[in-house]
């Protein structure tokens, strides 16, 4: 199922199918490791930008620029995010 | 390769640790902090080894050498036109896949390359085996563990430079298709000598595939480029019809796809990749709703902290220049037989008076710095500007460019030169006009002393409302310039990296400070010294009345006179006087030349001269007894500043003559109102923050917004402080 990144839930698992963004943007994304076919964990999506683990590192990005990467979600989702839960472990 | 001097470039991707590294080398005290984007200019240091010295160049931090941001274009251009002996690549361990992106880039280029394997200590912490050798072996250049922020692996790194070749040939594999056009351009610039002479063949032909505009441009002045640039489409038309991707896209899957091949052969992870706590933090402190109060409460506890724990420590340095200082200071004059002249008169109003009045204040600016250190290294700073990212949308700008305002509130100077790091000149220009609005720590003194003046049991409350004011109003005036001068600005969206949080080190915190207070010091022993110099000069000048030189009437001298004035201007706000308007004036100068000014204005009676001269022993034990009083204070108001009181309520210090001063000045011109208190500290707080920071602009905005800046606060500030008098009036009443 292919879907923008902007709209893909924390937590969720997907693989970057597509970067819709111009130019000069699209070579921004690639050369943090965002490029077509890598797999993301999105952290956190809530208020005007999202987080996302990618190649071991966590990058903020605008939720327009969100807008412009298609994604594919993968079947998983990463476990239980909250930092209570840490602290009872 | 025998070479009395080495130049020798440190590059890496933002925040591996290159300036920690670089201060590692040489010694220097250059900014590090836990957030991407610090050095936006190149850096040079030098050091010595076996009888040669490198030249080191501290580059600002890029993830690509593609020429858009002006931090890449720095970097690109340097390690292209100049050419270093040697670049240390510096990775961070814990973060290699991403990297060495820019590390083969720079080896495609040919340069020779150590790889100094930065941030062991983290990758460790994290359950990752590397396997350096390895990684030295496929990449072909030497590979250095290294913990830069302690200083570990420089002995090895200094080694391996001295042992440097010349760039062995580096390739990787981009797939045949892509391999076949490389070659086949490889093959056309082999016929023209001319660009081989300009640059390596392999690299040149990758980045005509990658649509490089800056260098399509200049190989059209290059013999045989022309011809080049034209089989370079040839090639990147054939190449998108069989992939479909963009070409830049393309290659950089490619080349991260041989990286990530690479990690996997590389890296060992020793235990099961989990979330971690960073993660899990910035789940909370990053929460939509949670992001901005978590924001406030950290700045609260910051001002208050600044604001009141540092009274103690002000008052004994206060007692300290007043008392022994002033008194081994006229006795050393009255040795020399000079104690009725106006070198005395200099001496206690201009020197003590003036730069004493400054010097005061470093308690307030060593918390201050303290805790933006701590904010800084633990990483907290990219968070802040990604919960302020849904304000500065609303200004066209987005969240990275709260960064460089954070780094207002400590200076803005640095402030407006960290705007570089923005990528479109309009982000820049906007960010740059709103940074001055950031308290920076020089106005924070005059905060203190009028906040301890007109609202003594508010303090902490008052000059929190004062940062607030700042920011809202850099807000608010960036929605009506974006709606105005802005408008159709392109929207740039937020692309950030988070580094993960650290416990910030003592060394790290201490280092800080100490690099800010000793600029403080430097700025008190040059700047300040001299307009304390001029001013007592400007007062000591008679220009009406009978008074003659260093023996007029202050309201006489030359100094009340001009600042006379400008008191008409000033009378609506509440502080119509010439020696507010005096400090104002010379206040453009310098925010802490606004004490100097106010200190010396009021000459103070000297009350000490009625109790018995103590001796000097007297007075040293003095200093030491009241210096472990002050920390003891200083200690008990630290739960009070998180809201509880432990202690019961302190008692009201005496104001101090200066203090009792001011208030009998403003009591008289605004009838009775502490709103005039509060109307200054908002002038002050708006207009013009100092000269450097004008000059600043001028390089970084040019001379034209500039002028606008200028104009901008001097106006935006007294309609504030005018709405501040007037409304105050009513409330405060
Ligand atoms: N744990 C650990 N931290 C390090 C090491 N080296 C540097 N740091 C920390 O990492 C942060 C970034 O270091 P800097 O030297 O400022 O990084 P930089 O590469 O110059 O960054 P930019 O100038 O922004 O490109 C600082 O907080 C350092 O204290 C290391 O080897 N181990
Ligand atoms: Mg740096």
């Amino acid at each position: 199922m292919k879907t923008t990144l902007a709209t893909t839930p924390t937590g969720q698992n997907v693989r970057l199918v597509e970067i819709q963004a111009e130019e000069k943007l699209a070579r921004r994304l690639t050369a943090l490791g965002i490029t077509p076919g890598v797999e993301l964990t999105i952290l956190q999506n809530a208020g005007s930008a999202l987080v996302l683990a990618v190649r071991g590192s966590r990058i903020a990005l605008g939720r327009p620029i969100a807008n412009d990467l298609l994604v594919e979600r993968l079947w998983f989702v990463v476990g239980n995010l909250s930092p209570i839960a840490f602290c009872w472990r | 390769m025998p070479m009395d001097t080495m130049t020798i470039a440190l590059a890496g991707n933002p925040n591996a640790g290159k300036t920690s590294l670089f201060n590692a080398l040489t010694g220097f005290r250059q900014h590090v902090g836990n957030w991407p984007g610090k050095t936006v200019e190149k850096k040079s240091g030098q050091v010595r080894v076996n009888g040669r010295t490198l030249e080191l160049i501290d580059l600002p931090g890029t993830y690509n050498l593609t020429p858009f941001s002006p931090e890449e274009v720095i970097t690109r251009s340097y390690l292209l036109a100049e050419r270093p002996d040697a670049v240390i690549c510096v990775l961070d361990a814990a973060n290699l896949e991403r990297n060495l992106y820019l590390t083969v880039q720079i080896l495609e280029m040919g340069q020779p390359v150590i790889i100094a394997l930065n941030m062991m200590d983290a990758a460790q912490a994290r359950g990752l085996q590397i396997d350096t050798q390895m990684l030295s072996a496929r990449l072909g250049v030497p590979v250095i563990p290294t913990v830069a922020s302690r200083a570990q692996g420089t002995d090895g790194l200094l080694q391996a430079v001295n042992r440097v070749a010349m760039g062995q040939a580096f390739a990787l594999d981009y797939g045949r298709d892509l391999e076949t056009e490389i070659t086949r351009l490889c093959q056309i610039m082999a016929q023209y000598p001319a660009i081989g002479q300009l640059y390596p063949a392999r690299w040149l032909a990758l980045k005509l595939l990658e649509q490089d505009q800056e260098l399509q441009t200049a190989l059209l002045t290059v013999p045989g480029g022309p011809a080049l640039l034209t089989y370079a489409q040839l090639s990147i038309h054939q190449l998108s019809q069989m992939a479909g991707d963009d070409m830049d896209v393309l290659i950089a899957n490619r080349r991260y796809t041989w990286i990530h091949a690479l990690v996997q052969e590389v890296v060992t992870p020793t235990r099961p990749h989990n979330v971690s706590l960073s993660d899990r933090l910035d789940r909370l402190v990053l929460h939509r709703r949670w992001g901005i109060p978590i924001f406030l409460a950290l700045m609260w506890v910051v001002f208050k902290i600044t604001a009141e724990s540092s009274a103690p420590l002000v008052d004994w340095i206060d007692g300290v220049i007043n008392g022994p200082v002033a008194r081994w200071g006229l006795a050393g004059l009255t040795a020399v037989n000079l104690q009725e002249t106006w070198l005395a008169s200099l001496f206690v109003d201009g020197l003590i008076a003036g730069v004493g009045g400054v010097l005061v204040f470093i308690p307030v600016l060593v918390f201050l710095y303290l805790a933006l250190a701590a904010l800084e290294d633990s990483g907290y700073m990219a968070r802040a500007a990604f919960v302020m990212d849904r304000w500065m949308s609303r200004l066209g700008l987005h969240g990275k460019s709260f960064l460089p305002m954070l780094v207002g509130f400590g200076c803005s100077v640095p402030a407006i030169y960290a705007t570089r790091t923005l990528e479109n000149e309009k982000d820049r220009i906007l960010t740059g006009l709103l940074v001055p609005f950031m308290s920076c720590g020089a106005r924070l003194p005059v905060y203190a002393l009028f906040a301890a003046i007109f609202f003594p049991q508010q303090a902490g409350l008052v000059i929190f409302g004062l940062y607030l004011l700042g920011i809202v109003t850099a807000v608010l005036l960036g929605i009506l310039l974006k709606h105005t001068l802005f408008q159709g600005q392109e929207q740039s969206g937020l692309v950030m990296e988070l580094p993960p949080y650290r416990l910030p080190s003592l060394r790290g915190l201490w280092f800080h400070t100490w690099v800010q207070v000793r600029a403080f010091l430097h700025h008190a022993a040059t700047l300040i010294l001299l307009a304390s110099l001029v001013i007592w000069f400007l007062k000591a000048i008679p220009a009406q009345g009978n008074g003659e030189f260093a023996d007029t009437a202050v309201p006489d001298s030359l100094f009340a006179t001009v600042s006379q004035t400008l008191t008409p201007a000033l009378e609506l706000l509440g502080f119509g006087s010439w020696q507010a308007s005096g400090a104002l004036l010379t206040g453009l100068v310098a925010k802490e030349v606004v004490i100097t000014t106010l200190a010396q204005t009021y000459a103070i009676p000297d009350d000490t001269t009625a109790e018995a001269t103590p001796t000097f022993l007297e007075d040293v034990l003095w200093i030491g007894q009241s210096f472990v009083q002050a920390i003891i204070d200083t200690l008990k108001t630290l739960p009070g500043t998180l809201g509880i009181n432990l202690f019961g309520e302190e008692s009201e210090p005496e104001p101090t003559g200066l203090m009792a001063a001011i208030q009998q000045e403003f009591t008289q011109t605004s009838g009775g109102h502490a709103a005039a208190g509060l109307a200054f500290m908002v002038f002050i707080l708006i207009y013009t923050p100092c000269i450097v920071t004008i000059s600043a602009e001028k390089q970084e905005l040019g001379t034209r917004w500039m002028w606008f800046s200028i104009g901008g606060q001097l106006l935006l500030a007294w309609l504030l402080a005018w709405l501040v008098f007037q409304v105050g009036r009513f409330l405060l009443a």
